[in-house]
């Protein structure tokens, strides 16, 4: 680990500035999509229209020299639109035969645009694609293109018509980061670069196989066992009927975060570490990821939507209510900090 | 910085000690205030509710609040029961190192290598581990000072009357202790270091300090000292005596009765002035009448041989002088109705007097101008002893002070010989009295007549009491096959006053016309005044009982000359 962490750091640096180029601001955006990138996660973003999610896919594509792909969600889009689909075919003797044609989602980085849109049965096949990164067809199985990546991204404006993902759909993305609106000196510099005659564009910086590096270096990061311990108790304490449910799941929260909700902490917080430079997980790491890994896995209760709870609301009193540590490390704790 | 192995296992083993420390003192602050709580409850105990018959309060609390911290701090030492990883845990929680050092305990012991996880931490670490690492002391520590104040103040409030503390039964010097303490006297008239002594040695034998053999040489070392100071005031009484016997021979002439009196009490002013009064009486004296006065003044300087009255002595003679010969030229020119009779009783004085008065006046004719003369220089002789027994007067106060001091001594020396001789006995026949001091009035009936006891202690027991007898605690003890009874007791009980313990201290006895009359002196052991049995005589029976006494041997044995030669004098 000693010279991976500098090499990481570098690497990423250069794929963020590179990225830079294209995308102005958006820095904690970039930052998770690049943290599930490397995490073998997907993304899921929430933001209003025009913010540049497509252009940050396609920029990042081209980045690391990957294919991407768009699909924009509408109601009347099939599973087929999708994951593609057989299509009588005649050849140049004139035979006709089943040739399969793969789908949109046969490529390497995928933007799911609004995929609230769609209905359950279409958002199904892609979700199921993500889960399996391959896809069946008539009995046969046509492997996706690694490192198959999505980015999906919904409305939070339009609700109306639109198919809101089912948790258990929702659960399988690694992030769900919202999207913020850019500041105003971003957005003079986004009207400065996309009004003129230049067109800012990035190259490759990153291979495949440096990718492939990157995902190791991270899932070789060291976290101590105390720090596994919080992050589980971050988990359970979302839990109803446990010894850790925490005080606010009582009153907010329909149901918790699954086991994948511990595995996005504990690979989040790894990234997060190896973006400060350090070659551990500190709790600090886990604090900072939990907002992106839990909010779209935990299920607001009735009186939390009736108070204008939100989930980031929940979460940060989920943080406030479970011990960093326990036992008489705490007990004694409490003696130093008035 | 980069660390190794040895080096994290140095910073958390500092930690450790640190923390060992901590916890160490902690238990102690929490156990001193569980010892001011045990302090206050029983300063409050023993000052407001009940006696409690233990040591005293101030000692349980000191023990208290000793004890109390010391096992608390070793309770909260052996508590401390931290692993390696909460160690380190806490250790990167208060220097903020992003959970470094727990990162690195656990590679180690997975045995991986430690690579950056420890690098870039401050130089300084050993400096901040300890300042970081040490304990605040709880906040409850800064009342401690004030608490500690007021259980203090607790002990200072005077005890209740309900709440005084018994102390655990007295050995026997402690019960000795207590009864010096009553019966010694005390005065200006015993010199200060002699007082001193006699308290400083009560007080250690009421505290115990000394066994029975030490305070029985030290109160054989305070008799003889006051012994010896005794023997020193004698030599007042002796001078008082021969002023009461120079008193005695002047008052066989009537006219010197107030002088008599005067110096028979040693109140020289007063001897003075009546001096005074007789110079100025002296010219109506007839010359026999002066040649008594004379007689008697020269027999009484006779009576004055110490050195102490040789001032009054030289003046009464140098008066008796002056008037002898002033009367014997008187009656040498009145003719022989001039010359007195010497007589014992003065009951004819009287009529010497009426029989000089006829020839005094031819006298007094014919020698008009000598006798003037005679008569400044009675006047002079008897204004001379005025002066000379002025001057005595602070003499004679002396002697009063050491006749007064001589009785002191000789009152605390008999309590000091008495307590001797009771301290001797208890550890000769090896009786430890355990009295109480309720209880140290109440005689003790297992101690052999003879031992320990002087005519001068209070009425004691010293028999067992048979089945059907009066109990102990009656004045009168029954006698018993192989016990003798207190005889004195049985002499003097009807002088007794009733529910009264009084310690007999001397018997002074006088002799006079009438008959023996005893005066008995006693003190109440309970208080300080005296009483003293007015003068009765002695009851026709206080023969027979003496006969008795004497016919069946039931004095004690050391007692018994003396006994015999009592009563004998009474014959």
């Amino acid at each position: 680990m000693t010279d991976d962490v500098p090499w990481f750091i570098e690497r990423m640096d250069q794929l963020r500035h590179e990225i830079a180029k294209v995308i102005v601001g958006q820095n904690e955006v970039v930052d998770a999509v690049l943290a599930a990138l490397v995490s073998d996660g997907h993304v899921l973003l929430e933001g209003v229209p025009g913010l540049g999610k497509t252009l940050l896919v396609r920029t990042l594509a081209r980045c690391l020299a990957l294919d991407d792909a768009r699909i924009q969600f509408t109601p009347d889009l099939m599973p087929a639109d999708i994951i593609g689909t057989h299509i009588l075919s005649e050849d140049g003797s004139g035979r006709r035969r089943l040739v399969f044609q793969p789908g949109p989602v046969f490529t390497q980085l995928l933007l799911a645009d609004e995929i609230n849109r769609a209905t359950p049965k279409t958002q199904s096949a892609l979700l199921e694609a993500m889960q399996e990164q391959q896809v069946t067809i008539g009995g046969k199985t046509h492997p996706l293109p690694p490192p198959f990546f999505v980015m999906a991204t919904q409305n939070p404006l339009e609700q109306e018509g639109t198919y809101p993902l089912p948790e258990a759909q929702l659960d399988r993305f690694f992030y769900k980061v919202l999207v913020p609106f850019p500041t105003l000196d971003e957005l003079i510099e986004i009207t400065a670069r996309t009004t003129g005659n230049q067109h800012p564009s990035a190259s490759p910086v990153l291979s495949a196989d440096e990718l492939r590096r990157l995902k190791t270096i991270v899932r070789r990061v060291p976290i101590a066992p105390e720090i596994i311990h919080y992050a589980m108790r971050l988990i359970v304490a979302t839990q109803h009927g446990t010894a850790h449910t925490a005080p606010i799941t009582r009153s907010a929260i329909r149901y918790g975060a699954s086991p994948r909700g511990a595995q996005t902490l504990i690979l989040g917080a790894r990234v997060r570490a190896l973006y400060a430079g350090r070659s551990h997980v500190a709790i600090s790491d886990i604090r900072a990821v939990a907002p992106n890994a839990l909010r779209h896995r935990i299920g607001l209760s009735f009186d939390a939507e009736a108070d204008g709870l939100t989930a980031d609301d929940v979460i940060r009193s989920l943080l406030d209510q479970v011990p960093e540590i326990g036992g008489q490390v705490k007990e004694l704790l409490g003696e130093y900090r008035p | 910085m980069h660390l190794h192995t040895a080096t994290l296992r140095s910073i958390l083993q500092r930690s450790r000690r640190q923390l060992l420390r901590d916890a160490l003192l902690h238990g102690a602050l929490h156990g001193i205030w569980l010892g001011l709580l045990i302090a206050l409850l029983v300063g409050a105990l023993s000052r407001f509710w009940w006696s409690i018959p233990l040591v005293k309060p101030e000692q349980v609390a000191g023990v208290g609040l000793l004890v109390a911290p010391l096992l608390s701090g070793l309770w909260a030492y052996s508590r401390f029961a931290w692993t390696d990883s909460e160690v380190a845990f806490l250790t990167d929680q208060l220097l903020k190192t992003d959970e470094r050092l727990i990162t690195a305990l656990y590679l180690e012991r997975e045995g991986h290598e430690m690579g950056r996880t420890l690098s870039d931490l401050p130089h300084d670490l050993e400096a901040s581990l300890y300042r970081a690492i040490k304990r605040p002391l709880p906040t409850h520590s800064r009342w401690l000072l004030l608490v500690s104040a007021l259980v203090l103040a607790v002990f200072f409030i005077p005890p209740s009357s309900n709440a005084q503390w018994v102390p655990p039964n007295p050995t026997e010097v402690q019960a000795e202790a207590n009864r010096l303490a009553q019966s010694l006297s005390e005065g200006e008239l015993l010199p200060r270091s002699i007082q001193d002594t006699m308290d400083q040695l009560v007080e250690e034998m009421k505290k115990d300090t000394i066994d029975s053999k030490a305070a029985q040489e030290q109160l054989d070392a305070l008799d003889h000292t006051l012994n010896t100071f005794s023997d020193q005031q004698r030599q007042s009484k002796k001078a008082l005596n021969e002023l009461k016997s120079a008193a005695k021979e002047l008052s066989e002439v009537s006219t010197l009765n107030a002088l008599a009196n005067a110096i028979g009490r040693a109140d020289m002013d007063l001897a003075s002035r009546a001096s005074q009064q007789l110079a100025a009486q002296s010219t109506q004296w007839s010359p026999d009448e002066t040649e008594r006065i004379a007689d008697a003044l020269k027999r009484a300087a006779q009576r004055l041989q110490q050195p102490e009255n040789q001032g009054v002595a030289d003046a009464l003679k140098s008066a008796g002088e002056e008037l002898a010969s002033g009367g014997r030229s008187q009656s040498g020119s009145n003719g022989k109705g001039g010359q007195s009779q010497h007589r014992p009783n003065e009951a004819g004085s009287q009529d010497g007097q009426n029989g000089q008065s006829g020839g005094g006046e031819q006298s007094q004719n014919s020698g008009g101008e000598q006798s003037g003369q005679h008569n400044q220089s009675d006047q002079q002789g008897l204004q001379t002893l005025a002066d000379e027994l002025r001057r005595n007067e602070a003499l004679a106060e002396r002697l009063k002070d050491g006749e007064r001091a001589l009785q002191q001594a000789e009152q605390n020396s008999s309590a000091l010989r008495a307590a001797r001789e009771r301290l001797s006995a208890n550890s000769a026949t090896g009786q430890n009295p355990q009295s109480t001091p309720s209880q140290q009035n109440t005689p003790d009936p297992q101690r052999a007549p003879g031992l320990a006891h002087t005519w001068e202690d209070q009425s004691e027991r010293t028999g067992k009491v048979n089945a059907g007898q009066n109990a102990p605690n009656e004045r009168f003890s029954q006698r018993t096959a192989d016990q003798a009874i207190d005889d004195f007791e049985m002499l003097y009980r009807s002088l007794r006053v009733d529910d009264v313990n009084g310690q007999l201290t001397a018997v002074n006895g006088t002799r006079d016309n009438n008959g023996q009359i005893d005066v008995f002196k006693t003190t109440r052991t309970g208080g300080s005044e005296q009483a003293s049995t007015p003068l009765l005589v002695l009851p026709t029976r206080y023969k027979d009982a003496a006969e008795e006494a004497i016919s069946d041997e039931r004095v004690p044995p050391g007692y018994r000359d003396a006994v015999k030669t009592y009563f004998d004098g009474l014959e």
